[in-house]
């Protein structure tokens, strides 16, 4: 990647009711998902947010390698104490998942945000 | 076989090793015979009658007078000595009407074997000399043992088709997904489930999962009609899938035997929710979603 920092584009998040909600709505490059990891971790350490929540109804693609990085972003913020849910997932997006080797058990999904929010309280509690 | 790779008449011929001289002396045995067919039918159906088909087929007098006809005109035929694409044609058309009606192959051997008997022992009163004889019975054995086997070939065809036809008709009525309450799906599953008809569930069951957003999948596998390590993988992706679009899946229906062949076959399910009956499924979504039944009087 021979980008500048300053020219990847940025992955929006906002805090709501105490949750970091981060809007995954582009289909994924690497350096948008390195960028990405950074942020998180980042606002995690500033926000202190009860739990995350991606929202990724906008994905259509994925590959077992960016789901890798998601993956492992994931548990580097499971490792600072907040568990992610997602949200959303595309039809296509889930039976593409499925059929790629990975474990999937652990994985936390809920349909809707209010949804994520009752299931972050339960995993908080 | 299909059609495409079907034999020439030629090809047949020379594939059972019929010669002008065979299809000679197959004439003049007929001359010898055809004069003394209402015995070979009298002894043919008498030797039916002791075969199970007989009554499923004859009981009509009139259909046993229309097929004893058709069968005088098949032995005319194969007495006349001309085996040209008309004629296989018509065997063809033997081998269609026998499948049509559902008579087995070995009942229809049986037949050729028996008649080949009559027509070379029974009806024979040592008109020919003991080395025609023998050469007479070769060759009609060889064009029998050939119209049998374009017979057998048509019924097979046949056969074939109709098994496509059907195992086609059952995956378009395969993956009836139906929302049976409030937030519950549920899928039965019956039959065999290959990766064709795994690929078609996943689709079904993700896509009205996405139309309904719906909370809950029960997959009932009661009527899955085999179960081994490639079934219960599709099985495992399916719940897989279902997770990740934030949808509980439970799968009904594991029977002793399922239960026993998955812990066997050391097949690792995850933490998926199995439960024995779909009631037992139903009862586990309805505590989670707050629904509780009671009987009004």
């Amino acid at each position: 990647m021979t980008d500048d920092l300053d020219e990847i584009p940025r992955v929006p998040m906002q805090r709501t009711h105490g949750y970091l909600v981060v809007s995954l709505q582009v289909d994924l490059r690497d350096a948008v998902l390195r960028q990405f990891q950074s942020d998180l971790l980042e606002r995690i350490r500033s926000l202190q947010p009860k739990g995350i929540i991606l929202d990724i109804s906008g994905l259509t693609l994925f590959d077992m390698h960016e789901f890798a990085i998601l993956r492992r972003t994931m548990d580097m913020a499971r490792l600072m104490g907040r568990v992610t849910v997602l949200v959303g997932m595309q039809p296509g997006l889930a039976a593409s998942i499925a059929e790629l080797d990975v474990n999937c058990d652990e994985l936390l999904t809920a349909r809707s945000l209010e949804e994520a929010f009752v299931l972050i309280e339960r995993m908080a509690s | 076989m299909s059609d495409g790779m079907r034999l020439t008449t030629r090809e047949l011929l020379e594939l059972y090793g019929l010669d002008d001289h065979d299809l000679k002396r197959v004439v003049e045995y007929g001359r010898i015979v055809l004069p003394r067919m209402g015995e070979y039918v009298q002894e043919f159906y008498s030797w039916m009658a002791t075969q199970p088909e007989f009554e499923l087929y004859f009981s009509d007098p009139d259909r046993l007078a229309r097929v004893q006809k058709l069968q005088l005109g098949y032995w005319d035929e194969f007495f006349g000595g001309r085996v040209d694409d008309d004629y296989i044609t018509k065997r063809r058309e033997v081998g269609e009407a026998h499948a049509r009606i559902g008579l087995s192959l070995p009942a229809y051997f049986a037949a050729m074997n028996v008649s080949l008997r009559l027509l070379t022992e029974n009806l024979y009163s040592g008109e020919l000399a003991a080395g025609d004889y023998a050469a007479t019975v070769k060759a009609i054995s060889k064009l029998l043992h050939m119209d049998t086997a374009v017979v057998v070939d048509t019924f097979a065809t046949r056969t074939n088709r109709i098994i496509a036809e059907q195992h086609e008709a059952l995956l378009e009525m395969s993956t009836p997904v139906t929302e049976i309450w409030a937030d519950i799906l549920m899928l039965p599953i019956v039959g065999f489930v290959d990766s064709k008809r795994a690929q078609d569930i996943m689709t079904a069951v993700l896509s009205k999962i996405a139309e309904s957003h719906s909370r809950f999948m029960i997959v009932d596998i009661s009527g899955v009609a085999i179960m081994d390590t490639a079934v219960a993988n599709h099985l495992i992706k399916i719940t897989k899938a279902t997770r990740l679009m934030g949808c509980i899946c439970t799968i009904s229906g594991v029977s002793p035997a399922i239960a026993e062949t998955i812990v066997s076959l050391g097949i690792d399910i995850g933490n998926i929710r199995t439960t024995a009956t779909l009631k037992d499924a139903l009862h586990l979504a309805f505590a989670e979603t707050g629904v509780r039944l009671e009987t009004v009087k």
